[in-house]
């Protein structure tokens, strides 16, 4: 195993794709913060350190769905594209644990990129305060609870962000194709915006369906988690109504990513490689 | 043609391994030493890869000895590579099994890689990855040191290209690579499929000679190729193969001189073939302008020369007819075909 993550790191570091969708998520992220400072939001209260950090965690939250595919989907893929499978098995054939181990470089990587959101974010918060006429430092916030709700925040958003990237990656892996395993990383993720959009517009059943798609999942743990670390009556600290609970999001996406795992595992295992 | 050669026995003067080629081994992985034993390195029994309809490998039957350079040869499709991968474990076979170095493929395929090295088709290296980086990741994939990747690059010739990426690397350059990161692990058995692809001619010559190096190097070498002018130079024994079965399997020299054929230079070939006719054990004469081509049992060519000489004509050259491998090919697999 530490072989394979040995291999694996080496690729993650000089690979040009991680970094550009490390830059895009940072570009997210201070995007956010430049948007909402330059409009009367009463979020603007929370882009203030240290209430940055939480609002980082947000913001990177919500570039997740759209970005951490292009990763998880390419990387499996790609090595059948390449033929590098065949390298990488004519010389050390654990096959399961070769997934596991890309997986966890990949969710290390994305641990990674989600510190870097965090001094970015607190940077993006600093000179949002300086521009606005705001106290750099907001005193009185950062305490241990705010530091626990922040490291929880920063956990759950992790999880829900590995959701993600192990979806794209069981299907790179499944269907042996980058473009297959990006096109049903970020395609499921429109599929589920448009469905949700169209169920809230539904009543009753139909209406409740819409809080058990998988993003709904995902989006409920940040926010709902991060909330009480914001400025109250703010939209940042408001639960939304009916969303999943985190414990509810926290063991139905667990569920899911071991039917994914088990289901890449099994494949990878079993197949045939004729690359 | 479809009989198969008998195997022959292993050669009687197996050289002893010279001293390694990359000194002492920092990375903990025990270096290689050749057994003097010769048994079978690679052993398959009844292999046999199915793809619904389509047999690509036929109850095959393949041995190749400790210490012997064996081309395994065929036709586009006759099932070498696919025979390849089951030995590497990438494919399973249908049925039938395959051995390396005593040890099962289905059960102790880890064991298996970490002492064989392997180059299937087309090199596939990380394109955005330098020659360097890429032999360094092969490195930490085997867990044996990276120290040993510039020696690597330097035996085969890509040190002034190491910082170079994959991608923008000639075809000559990658097949090298390639070649380098099967060496990489300091393998008793190496597994080369098509190595001199893409090759100038000038790297066909340095292939031979790493060849013939890993060969002195007590290392074990299955290599197929379709540059059968190298392989007759450099190969023990061979096999032949088509539509996933072994046409023939057997030491070069043998196959090639199977045919009885004997070639006798002379000054006056319609003289001596007038005279060669009267013999009862004759066989077929094929006259060109300076020599002929009789068939005739191999060990009566003295008596031929004596026939010839008993009647003034004296020949400069009279010696078995040796087909080339290419020819002897050619004629296996279209006989097959046929």
């Amino acid at each position: 195993m530490t072989a394979y993550m040995s291999f694996e790191w080496l690729k993650l570091t000089r690979r040009w794709m991680p970094r550009v969708i490390l830059a895009a998520v940072v570009a997210v992220v201070v995007i956010m913060f430049l948007g909402t400072s330059s409009k009367p939001d009463s979020n603007l209260a929370n882009l203030f350190f240290p209430r940055a950090l939480p609002a980082s965690l947000v913001a990177a939250a919500f570039a997740a769905p759209f970005f951490w595919p292009v990763l998880g989907g390419s990387w499996p893929g790609n090595e059948y594209g390449w033929g590098s499978i065949r390298l990488i098995l004519s010389r050390r054939p654990h096959r399961v644990e070769h997934v596991l181990a890309s997986l966890a470089v990949l969710l290390i990587g994305i641990g990674l990129a989600l510190l870097a959101c965090l001094i970015v974010g607190s940077l993006a918060g600093i000179t949002v305060s300086l521009f606005t006429g705001h106290s750099v430092f907001v005193s009185g916030v950062l305490t241990g609870t705010f530091a626990l709700t922040l490291l929880k925040t920063f956990l759950v958003t992790w999880y829900g962000a590995s959701f993600i990237m192990i979806l794209a990656f069981a299907a790179g892996t499944i269907f042996r194709s980058a473009p297959a395993g990006i096109g049903v990383g970020v395609g499921a993720t429109l599929a589920q915006i448009l469905t949700i959009g169209i169920l809230e517009g539904q009543t009753g059943f139909w209406k409740s369906l819409a809080e058990h798609l998988p993003l709904r999942y995902v989006e409920s743990l940040t926010g709902n988690v991060a909330a009480s670390a914001f400025v109250h009556g703010t939209s940042l600290a408001r639960v939304s109504p009916g969303s999943p609970s985190v414990g509810q999001s926290i063991v139905t996406l667990g569920l899911m990513m071991i039917g994914l795992l088990a289901v890449t595992c099994v494949v990878a295992r079993s197949r045939d490689i004729t690359a | 043609m479809s009989a198969q050669i008998a195997l022959a026995p292993a050669p009687p003067d197996r050289q002893e391994p010279t001293p390694h080629a990359f000194g002492p081994y920092e990375s903990g992985a025990a270096p290689f030493k050749a057994q003097s034993a010769a048994p079978i390195a690679i052993e398959t029994t009844q292999l046999t890869k199915r793809y619904d309809s389509m047999v690509a490998v036929d109850h095959l039957d393949l041995r190749v000895e400790q210490g012997e350079i064996f081309g395994f040869l065929g036709p586009n499709g006759a099932g070498k590579t696919t025979t390849m991968r089951m030995l590497l474990g990438l494919i399973r076979p249908t049925s039938g099994s395959a051995s390396i170095l005593g040890m099962d493929v289905a059960t102790d395929l880890p064991a298996i890689l970490a002492r064989t090295g392997s180059m299937i088709e087309e090199p596939a290296f990380y394109p955005y990855l330098s020659g360097r980086d890429n032999l360094r990741a092969m490195a930490r994939l085997s867990g044996i040191s990276e120290n040993l990747v510039p020696k690597i690059l330097e035996r085969v010739d890509l040190a002034g290209a190491a910082n170079k990426r994959f991608k923008a690397y000639s075809m000559g350059m990658k097949q090298r690579l390639a070649l380098g990161a099967a060496l990489l692990a300091d393998p008793e058995i190496l597994i080369l499929d098509e190595p001199a692809n893409g090759l100038d001619p000038a790297g066909i010559v340095e292939m031979r000679d790493l060849m013939k190096e890993l060969k002195h190097e007590g290392r074990t070498v299955l290599i197929s190729s379709h540059v059968l002018h190298e392989v007759e130079q450099i190969c023990d024994r061979i096999a032949i193969v088509n539509g996933g079965r072994i046409v023939v399997q057997g030491r070069v020299e043998e196959l090639l001189h199977h045919n009885d054929k004997v070639e006798i230079r002379i000054d006056h070939p319609e003289e001596a073939a007038d005279v060669l006719h009267t013999v009862p054990w004759m066989g077929h004469i094929d006259r060109s302008h300076d020599h002929i081509l009789v068939s005739a049992p191999l060990e009566r060519t003295a008596e031929i020369n004596r026939l010839l000489a008993d009647q003034g004509l004296y020949a400069s050259v009279i010696k078995p007819q040796e087909e080339s491998l290419e020819q002897y090919f050619l004629e296996v697999t279209e006989g097959v075909k046929a």
